[in-house]
Order: structure tokens, then C-alpha cells, then sequence
């Protein structure tokens, strides 16, 4: 058991694979000599060398079009994106070529093929380097996307995506880059479609994803002095999703809130409330609500990114006025 | 017009107006888990009190009624404490002209009304014992008819001309009874309010028979003026009864009572 940085547990699980797999290779912009532009691919060119772990041009296509032949033609490529937002200039492929090839082939050619990606605001980087996208990728069928929220499941995610047969989005939260936490030593794999129940309570489930959980932690700290015992999820996996978890939960509370980073409409949360609507409805005991972004780019400033984003006392607030009314 | 909150990004511009605060809810809204508690618990949400926010219905306000109601006996009302019981009556009249050259028109009644509360009980699986309480004519003692589903209209004739009138079952009089018949014959009252006791559901009451001029199917198939013999009741019922309101109930008691009048009540 040690002290790891989420940042150093990327290259920790992908180092992890790599020494299990040769098949597994990384490429993507300074992620060899420079170690990633976040640092979290340090140490790995040194391992491994530049045969597997490779630098690229400036070109998201590039990256994702080497990486999708190379996950043709049976290598386990784990890409970079430096940033998320970037999958915009790249979506073609992503979204014609990887989600796509199994099901074309008739599972004749597997995509065993991880982009991993810095994702997430809070860190002043504006509305162009701060988007959270899970729900773009989310909606394409073919793609599978995970967004952990602690060191140890970084580790274990990453390596049961790299296992997994079909395309994986590994989005990292930026924000969570510095943060600590408690790993086990030895060999991590966990399991796609799983979530985690942080904090148990009785009072209201609250769903949340990547920076979010640590917020929701706190808004449930907060509420408990107030005599609320939330219940906070880490959903984790979007693509699958663990929908037993969330139901079960939602059937001994009662009252479910989604904690999104990302702007209101069409985020995750709704398609959890669509879900819950379906499955549970006798379970509620008021409306789902859901605590976003407002559908506005991120801001740049920092006042007015604290104030557009979820924040702990934002999501406290929700909770205990929604179980007053 | 305002724009609830929640579709606020699918709107051109601008900030949506806020909610109308209407100052009162109009209705007491209850939660889909409130509700499907409820229903799987056999409590009734009209009459509860709720202790949540808003006065809204709580799970533990509906689970603390049914444990109320599952250590009382099985007819009484499921209440909350603090919850005001509503009690509906309705009132119809009757043609009995057959019936009152029988010997027990009170009988009819009673068995009448037993049929119309089993057939709601049947309806909602709550079937229970009915024990029926039969007041009057005035000056004379209650009588009680136990388990008066088991018995026809003889039966329930013969109780209550026996001189122990509970012969049917261990429970004598003072027992209590999920349905009462009061008989106010002769008094020149045609019917009165029927009250609630502890413990009762349903309670009907009836006075005086009176004869009046009413229309009449000739031999011929037509129509013509003849002599009948009607009857008012009155029934009183507690909103706890599942499935049952005044109205319905007592047309019921109306609909058997016209079958035993036209002799098609076997």
C-alpha cells in the first residue's frame, strides 16, 4: 500500500500491462521523451523504449488512424488525446472507423484499442480545454467510456480496458491529476461496467463522475451534519453501465441526483434519469434532479468557472432543499 | 407564462421567468414509492396526515398506519394519528312494495347491505368476518348479527327474532361490528344521517315505509298509475373502506334489495 498521484497511476497501470503484454504500445503527442504534457506517461519510453512507446506529429488523426491499424492488425495500442476536446477534430475515425469495425466485420477484426484523454474543467483552461465528453462518446454504440476518480481505480481501469477486445474512452480528469491516494502494491485489474458505492446513506443516492465524486463526498459530509444521509456513487463506467448498483440504490433511498460536469442537456445524468424513470419509478420519492453545468461554454475566469461548475455547496444545497420541498 | 426551470436550455435567450408561486398546493401530491408502499400495505393516502415537509406523506407515515391498522381489530379504519376520517353518506329511495307484505323487510336490508360490503372487500382481497349491529325499532335493545356473510335472509331473519339475538356465533351483544342497520319504522322520520361508531365502516338507516302513487307496468305492457310502497336509506360510509364510496355502496344495497323485491334475489 503506498501514497500514488492519479497522474502517476496512469503510467503505473499502463506500465503495468505493457510489462504483461508486449502487444500493448502507446502513442501520442509527447507522451515518450516529454512523459505526456500532464506527466503521465513518465517513465514509460524508459521501460519500454521509442518502439513502444511513440511520439507523434501534432495531428489527432494521425494518432487515432495508426493506432486504429495497428488494433487491426493485432497490437493493443493505448492512444493519447492530450486533450478531450480534441476528439472533435477526430471524430470521423472514432466514430465511423473504431466504434464501428467489430460490428462491420462481423467480429471478424477486433478493436482492441484504448484513447486515453485529459478531460474536465476547473483548471482554467477555457471553453476550448475544458469539456467534459463523456456524453459525446457515450452516444455512439460501439464505444465503451470510463472516467475514474481515484489513483487505484485508474490503475484497474486502465488495465481491464486495455484487456477489453473493443474501443475504450479513458477520460482523466485534469483536476484530478494531484490527487493522492491509497494503492495497493501488486497487480491491479478491475472491472468495466461497475461503479462504487463511496459513502453509504439512506436519504438520497447521488450519482457522480470523475471530479464530481469528490464534490458529492463533501456535499454528503456536509449534509450529514444537517441530519441527511446521502448516498454517493462513483458510476466510473458510463459505456457499460452498472445499472444494478444505481437501482438498488435508488430503490432503498428513494431520491437519486446526477452530479455532471458537463452541461445539462443530453449529459449522462438524463440517460440515468430515462433509466430510473423506466425501472424504478415506484421507487421515487421525487423527482430525479440532476446538478450541471448550465448549457453555456466553461469560462475562462476563474470566478465564473467556480460558479458555472457543481460545486460541494451547490450540490448540498440541491439535495437538502429537494428533501425539504 | 413561466418556464419551468429544467427546460431553461432548450429556450432562445434569457433567463426563464421564475415558477408561479401559487401560495398552496392545490391537491396533496403524493410520491410513485408513497403510492406502491401504500397500495402493497393496504393504507388509504386520502386520510393521512403526513409529517414530511409540506405536510407531504412520508413511507413512515403510510408504514406507521398499517402497523396502527395491523394491531387493530381488521375492520377498523386505518388512521394515522392526527388524521381526520371523512365519512361520505348518500341517500336513495326505494320501492318495497312486495317486500313490506314479507315478514322482515329488515332482514332484506341487512342482507342486502352484507352483500354490498363483501362485494367491495372481495374486490380489494379484504375479506374479513361482518358482523352486523341492528338498532330498533326505537325502545328496543341492539341486536347482533356475527358473521352474517355465512347466512341468507332466513338466517339473518331468525337471529334477529331469537331471543338471544347473537345466537350465531360466540361474540354477544356489545361486541363490535363493522356494519350497522338502524330501523326507524314508525317513528315518521324517513331516514336520519347515519353516525359512525368505533369501529364501523358502513352504516345505514332507515325509517318509514310509506305508500304513494307511482307508475306502474299495466298487463298490457303499458303504462299506468298504481299504489307502491317505498322505503329511504341513508348510508354513511368511512373513507377507509377500500374501494368503496357512499354512492357506489349504497347502490348496491339498492340493486339487491330491488332483486329480492322482484323475487330474483336466489
Amino acid at each position: 500500500m503506498a501514497q500514488l498521484s492519479y497522474r502517476d497511476a496512469v503510467a503505473r497501470g499502463i506500465a503495468q500491462e505493457m510489462r504483461r503484454d508486449e502487444r500493448v504500445v502507446v502513442v501520442g503527442e509527447d507522451i515518450a521523451g516529454a512523459g505526456g504534457v500532464f506527466k503521465t506517461t513518465v517513465g514509460l519510453l524508459d521501460e519500454f523504449g521509442p518502439k513502444r512507446v511513440i511520439d507523434t506529429p501534432i495531428s489527432e488523426q494521425a494518432i487515432l488512424g495508426a493506432a486504429t491499424g495497428a488494433a487491426m492488425t493485432g497490437l493493443r495500442p493505448v492512444a493519447e488525446i492530450m486533450f478531450s476536446d480534441f476528439f472533435a477534430v477526430c471524430w470521423d475515425i472514432v466514430v465511423n472507423q473504431i466504434a464501428k469495425t467489430r460490428y462491420m466485420t462481423a467480429g471478424q477484426v477486433t478493436m482492441p484499442l484504448v484513447i486515453k484523454t485529459g478531460n474536465g474543467g476547473g483548471l482554467r483552461f477555457g471553453a476550448q480545454h475544458s469539456q467534459s465528453i463523456e456524453n459525446w462518446a457515450m452516444a455512439i454504440p460501439g464505444l465503451k467510456v470510463v472516467t475514474p476518480s481515484t489513483a487505484e481505480d485508474v490503475i484497474g481501469l486502465m488495465a481491464a480496458a486495455i484487456r477489453d477486445d473493443d474501443p475504450v474512452i479513458f477520460c482523466e480528469h485534469k483536476g484530478l491529476y494531484a490527487a493522492k491516494g491509497e494503492v495497493p502494491d501488486g497487480e491491479i485489474v478491475d472491472t468495466l461496467g461497475t461503479a462504487r458505492i463511496r459513502r453509504p446513506g439512506h436519504d438520497a443516492t447521488i450519482l457522480a463522475l470523475g471530479m464530481m465524486v469528490p464534490r458529492a463526498l463533501a456535499a454528503a459530509e456536509d449534509l450529514a451534519t444537517r441530519g441527511i444521509d446521502a448516498e454517493v456513487i462513483d458510476v466510473r463506467s458510463l459505456v457499460p453501465l452498472d445499472t444494478r448498483t444505481i437501482l438498488d440504490s435508488v430503490a432503498r433511498t428513494g431520491r437519486l441526483f446526477t452530479v455532471e460536469e458537463n452541461p445539462q442537456l443530453l449529459g449522462w445524468g438524463a440517460e440515468i434519469a430515462s433509466l430510473v424513470a423506466d425501472e424504478a419509478f415506484w421507487d421515487l420519492d421525487g423527482p430525479v434532479q440532476r446538478i450541471t453545468t448550465p448549457h453555456i461554454p466553461l469560462p475562462s475566469a476563474d470566478s465564473l468557472e467556480d460558479l458555472v461548475m457543481p460545486s460541494a455547496e451547490s450540490v448540498a444545497r440541491t439535495v437538502e432543499k429537494a428533501l425539504q420541498s | 407564462m413561466s418556464v419551468p426551470p429544467s427546460l431553461a436550455p432548450f429556450l432562445p435567450g434569457g433567463r426563464p421567468e421564475p415558477r408561479a408561486s401559487g401560495g398552496h398546493r392545490p391537491r396533496q401530491v403524493h410520491s410513485p414509492r408513497v403510492r406502491h408502499l401504500a397500495h402493497d400495505r393496504g393504507v388509504h393516502l386520502a386520510g393521512l396526515t403526513g409529517t414530511g415537509p409540506r405536510g407531504r406523506v412520508t413511507t413512515d407515515d403510510v408504514n406507521r398506519a398499517a402497523s396502527m391498522a395491523e394491531s387493530l381489530p381488521l375492520a377498523s379504519p386505518v388512521a394515522a394519528p392526527g388524521a381526520v376520517r371523512a365519512r361520505y353518506t348518500a341517500v336513495t329511495e326505494v320501492e318495497v312494495t312486495r317486500l313490506t307484505t314479507s315478514p322482515d323487510l329488515l332482514a332484506c336490508l341487512v342482507e342486502s347491505s352484507v352483500r354490498a360490503v363483501r362485494s367491495v372487500r372481495a374486490a380489494t382481497a379484504e375479506v374479513v368476518r361482518t358482523t352486523v349491529s341492528v338498532h330498533g325499532p326505537p325502545g328496543g335493545a341492539p341486536r347482533t348479527v356475527v358473521d352474517a356473510h355465512d347466512l341468507g335472509v332466513q338466517g339473518i331473519q331468525r337471529v334477529l327474532g331469537a331471543s338471544d339475538a347473537s345466537l350465531n356465533g360466540s361474540e354477544g351483544q356489545g361486541s363490535w361490528a363493522d356494519l350497522s342497520v338502524q330501523d326507524l319504522r314508525g317513528t315518521g322520520v324517513l331516514f336520519d344521517v347515519p353516525v359512525l361508531e368505533d369501529g364501523v365502516v358502513v352504516a345505514l338507516s332507515f325509517g318509514d315505509v310509506v305508500d304513494r302513487p307511482t307508475v306502474v307496468e299495466l298487463p298490457d305492457g303499458g303504462r299506468g298509475i298504481g299504489i307502491g310502497s317505498f322505503v329511504h336509506l341513508a348510508l354513511t360510509v368511512d373513507e377507509h373502506l377500500a374501494g368503496a364510496s357512499a354512492a357506489r355502496l349504497l347502490a348496491r344495497v339498492r340493486q339487491r334489495l330491488e332483486a329480492h323485491e322482484s323475487g330474483r334475489s336466489s
